[in-house]
């Protein structure tokens, strides 16, 4: 093993087993898919010429050249995730605020509010 | 008289409206008002409350959809019988309000939507006018509603409807959100003419051309991740 392959591969390793570990407790579809990344990222780096085959096979030409498209990919994917995670995210958000706002809803100072639906200026405005 | 009338309560989303709120609400004087800041950071807070029957504010701004469904969902707890969306910045005239209640009033429409097509639309510029005939082109393919104005701020809604309709789009995309439910819901809908009047101010502030783009993500976004 080389300088490279002796720092990364520990990493790789330890983030495999850390989601493996919670992929027991909670079987949710971004363990497996965390899982599957850094199985591969541990694999290719331990075999370098593997990935140089594959992208022979996919008619890439250069392993580099696959790493680089699939980490665009990826990157792309874990973007799109996080957009939607902060998408959701702000949409408690907002509902959280309406609740504070509803909860802290003040009167006028200069009217009194119609809470019981009593007569007022509007209903000869409205019948015209 | 019958109760109706104060049964009615108009909702105005607010941000940064320091300079325009106190003029729009004493136009608005004897009407039910419920005025949301939305998390404004002038004091558009303090003149509402000197005018509006209600102020509620949000800690955040969370935008004008937002706004509006919290105020909608405060009047629901002030018993409304119809609920109107009034922008805050004087572009509608309150002199429309009639006419726009009327529908909702006699029971006839579940929603009434503010036309300034059909009504007037006193110095739009026409790169806005093209883009939204263009933009009610494509509501009127896509949701099927027979519609000659979107994204107006004025509309009515009877308390069936706006108990039916759910924003939850927060900023802009909810106009055609809100039509996309009218058509959904099966709610029955008529428009009314309005008188849209625009300004320097009013233009620097409302929404911009290059927002169609960015409401359009907004609702595929709405799609996606519901």
């Amino acid at each position: 093993m080389n300088l490279f392959q002796w720092l990364t591969v520990p990493i790789l390793l330890t983030l495999a087993l850390l989601e493996i570990r919670a992929n027991f407790k909670n079987h949710q579809a971004i363990h497996f898919l965390r899982l599957s990344i850094w199985m591969t990222g541990l694999v290719l780096v331990l075999f370098p010429g593997m990935a140089s085959a594959i992208a022979g096979v996919l008619g890439i030409g250069r392993g580099t050249d696959l790493v680089f498209y699939t980490f665009m990919l990826l990157s792309t994917g874990g973007m799109f995730y996080l957009y939607g995670r902060n998408y959701l995210l702000r949409r408690d958000l907002v509902e959280l605020a309406r609740r504070e706002a509803i909860r802290g809803a003040t009167p006028g100072t200069s009217i009194q509010p119609n809470l019981s639906g009593a007569e007022s200026e509007m209903d000869a405005r409205v019948e015209g | 008289m019958s109760d109706g009338g104060s049964r009615v309560w108009l909702v105005i989303a607010a941000y940064n409206e320091g300079n325009r709120i106190e003029k729009t609400l004493c136009s608005l004087s004897g009407y039910n008002t419920i005025v949301v800041d939305d998390g404004s950071s002038d004091e558009t807070y303090q003149l509402a409350l000197k005018s509006a029957t209600w102020v509620l504010r949000h800690p955040i701004n969370c935008g004008q959809g937002a706004a509006i469904q919290t105020g909608i969902d405060f009047a629901l707890t002030r018993r409304a019988r119809a609920i109107v969306t009034f922008d805050a910045d004087g572009q509608h005239d309150p002199a429309d309000l009639p006419e726009m209640l009327a529908p909702v009033l006699d029971g006839s429409c579940d929603v009434v939507l503010g036309s300034r097509f059909r009504g007037q639309s006193v110095n739009i510029p026409r790169i806005r006018r093209l883009m939204l005939r263009i933009a009610t082109w494509f509501t009127r393919r896509t949701s099927g509603l027979e519609v000659s104005d979107t994204h107006n701020g004025f509309r009515v809604f009877s308390s069936i409807a706006a108990r039916s309709i759910r924003i939850r789009q927060p900023r802009m995309a909810h106009a055609s959100e809100i039509l996309d439910q009218i058509s959904s819901l099966g709610l029955r809908y008529t428009e009314r003419p309005v008188k849209i009047r625009y300004t320097a101010e009013t233009l620097a502030k409302g929404q911009k051309t290059s927002d169609a783009v960015r409401i359009s993500g907004q609702l595929l976004a709405g799609r996606i991740w519901k």
